[in-house]
């Protein structure tokens, strides 16, 4: 589902030594897994997330999701390309000004679905992730625990194979934070690949899924966990 | 899905009422902007649209003219009234002269008197010498003017030839001179125009830079983006091109009611016709700068 193949990125300094991002990173995620990906602030995580939907090119190496060379899209293909991941942010990315209901039916408008399978569909994705009464509200109406359920119904709702979630529960609360993740859970263990960068190590623990570590730019463990996780960057 | 154009559903028109009303929502947030916008608009529209009537209407008053194939012949004052006569044979013997009509100098005073009646230029002026005869050659050809003219300038007693040539080629010069200011005024208001409208969708843009990002990490592609801000800007063309046309056509009836009055229209295109040319170019071009200045401000922040 995702590999990385010797993948680099450097940031030049005006004229400095240039910054690595990432330092020759190379992984796979099979279809199907639950993968956290930690690491301190400035390890790199964001950059994997970037790269992972083209919104960056690596400086070498080449970068594959789902089949597809991602670095070796062009411009106008990345639009149709993220349309197969489902995106979720720390920020919940929300559109304010519009309801529940057409945040998530945006999704399936700008691929052109029909009314009648946006009708159909999203209310079935608002009712998986608990918010089929709430279809009629705005965003600023909702707590940070739904508004991030709306995100990740939007990221559900075209059936992507691969749901990337970038600090998703780095504005919640505890109990929000628990519930978002199980969401996630659950819906990994529907098929759907789950990659979560995050820093929250008690939920990392707790899940006791595979984790990557990133330091400087460079994996330093990956492992399948089944007890504590410690990190130096703890 | 594969990460290709393979499986996008065709268009939903369902969308493009969405933009619309989107468009409209815009317009009325960014009020202050919209609204000097499509006033400049409206200037450089209207003048587009006052050269579209200027031209049509040259077309028609010089195809009016070049149809009235006529001379005035005027006769010296000093020529009797049997030399008058005598002239008049000559002229008929020219060749490509079709026919002459003898004009009095006390009818020439007749007509004048009358077509200044709601004037006082001619009030209590009953002496008809401050005119003279004439006579009226109407030519075969408009192509033999020349020809003919040299012919009568070698008649004795003959004072002046007015070439209808002449008159269609002063209205012409004035006429293209003026077009040449409209046109010139036009294109700086048209520039003006779009850096306007490049401006107010800029804001607009800005204020909704968020919402364009949501959309790109999603997967909407450039297009589905810059429909509405088109949509935009279209629409403030449309707006601005019902206003011009509405003072075009309240000046071009008041024009054709006044020259009315004085009698003649001297070729001058109906109101319905002319509107139509007039309608057609502002239209036209409303919605050319309204979609150009739109384009040149999305193109810049669609990079994500």
């Amino acid at each position: 589902m995702i590999k990385f193949d010797n993948v680099t990125k450097t940031y030049e300094n005006n004229g400095a030594a240039a910054t690595y991002a990432l330092n020759c990173v190379s992984l796979e995620v099979q279809k199907g897994e639950f993968v956290f990906v930690v690491g301190r602030s400035g390890a790199g995580k964001s950059t994997l997330s970037k790269l992972m939907i083209g919104e960056i090119k690596p400086t070498s190496g080449n970068l594959y999701v789902n089949g597809t060379c991602v670095n070796a899209l062009k411009r106008r293909q990345i639009p149709y390309f993220r349309r197969t991941v489902g995106m979720v942010f720390q920020d919940f990315r929300l559109l304010e000004n519009k309801t529940v209901f057409e945040n998530v039916a945006f999704a399936m408008d700008i691929i052109g679905a029909t009314r009648k399978q946006i009708r159909r569909k999203v209310p079935e994705v608002l009712s998986r992730v608990g918010l089929a009464n709430k279809s009629k509200r705005y965003p600023h109406q909702l707590s940070g625990g739904e508004q991030q359920r709306v995100a990740i119904a939007r990221a559900l709702v075209n059936n992507p194979g691969l749901i990337i979630a970038d600090e998703p529960t780095g504005n919640l609360d505890v109990q929000m934070s628990q519930e978002i993740i199980n969401m996630l859970d659950e819906i990994n263990r529907g098929g759907t690949t789950v990659l979560v960068v995050t820093h929250d190590l008690d939920m990392v623990n707790q899940m006791k899924k595979r984790v990557i570590e990133i330091e400087d730019g460079s994996i330093v463990r990956d492992e399948e966990r089944s007890g504590n996780f410690e990190s130096s960057f703890l | 899905m594969s990460a290709t154009k393979k499986g996008v559903a065709t268009l939903n028109l369902h969308s493009y009422s969405g933009f619309f009303w989107d468009a409209v929502n815009n317009i009325i947030r960014n009020r202050l902007m919209s609204v000097a916008t499509i006033i400049t608009l409206i200037a450089g529209l209207f003048l587009c649209g006052l050269s579209a009537a200027l031209t049509v209407n040259i077309f028609s008053i010089t195809d009016t003219l070049a149809s009235d194939f006529k001379l005035d012949i005027y006769i010296d004052q000093a020529c009797t009234d049997e030399q008058t006569t005598a002239i008049g044979e000559q002229i008929k013997t020219i060749e490509n002269v079709e026919s002459i009509t003898f004009v009095s100098k006390e009818q020439t005073l007749e007509e004048t008197k009358a077509r200044y009646s709601d004037t006082q230029i001619f009030e209590g002026i009953d002496d008809s010498d401050i005119f003279r005869d004439s006579y009226k050659v109407t030519l075969v050809s408009l192509e033999f003017s020349k020809q003919v003219t040299d012919a009568i300038s070698q008649i004795q007693g003959v004072a002046k030839i007015t070439d209808v040539n002449d008159e269609m080629n002063k209205f012409m010069e004035v006429s293209r001179k003026a077009q040449i200011i409209i046109i010139i005024i036009s294109i700086i208001l048209g520039m003006l125009s779009v850096l306007i409208i490049t401006n107010t969708i800029n804001m607009s843009i800005f204020a909704r830079k968020k919402q364009i990002n949501i959309m790109k990490y999603v997967g909407a592609t450039d297009g589905y983006i810059r429909r509405p801000f088109i949509v935009e800007g279209l629409l403030m063309g449309i707006i601005a091109a019902l206003f011009s046309f509405g003072g075009l056509y309240f000046l071009y009836n008041s024009f054709i009611e006044a020259a009315g009055t004085i009698g003649t229209n001297f070729g001058i295109l109906n109101l319905r016709d002319t509107m139509i040319y007039v309608g057609s170019t502002v239209g036209i071009f409303g919605m050319i700068l309204g979609i150009i200045g739109s384009i040149i401000a999305i193109k810049s922040h669609l990079k994500v």
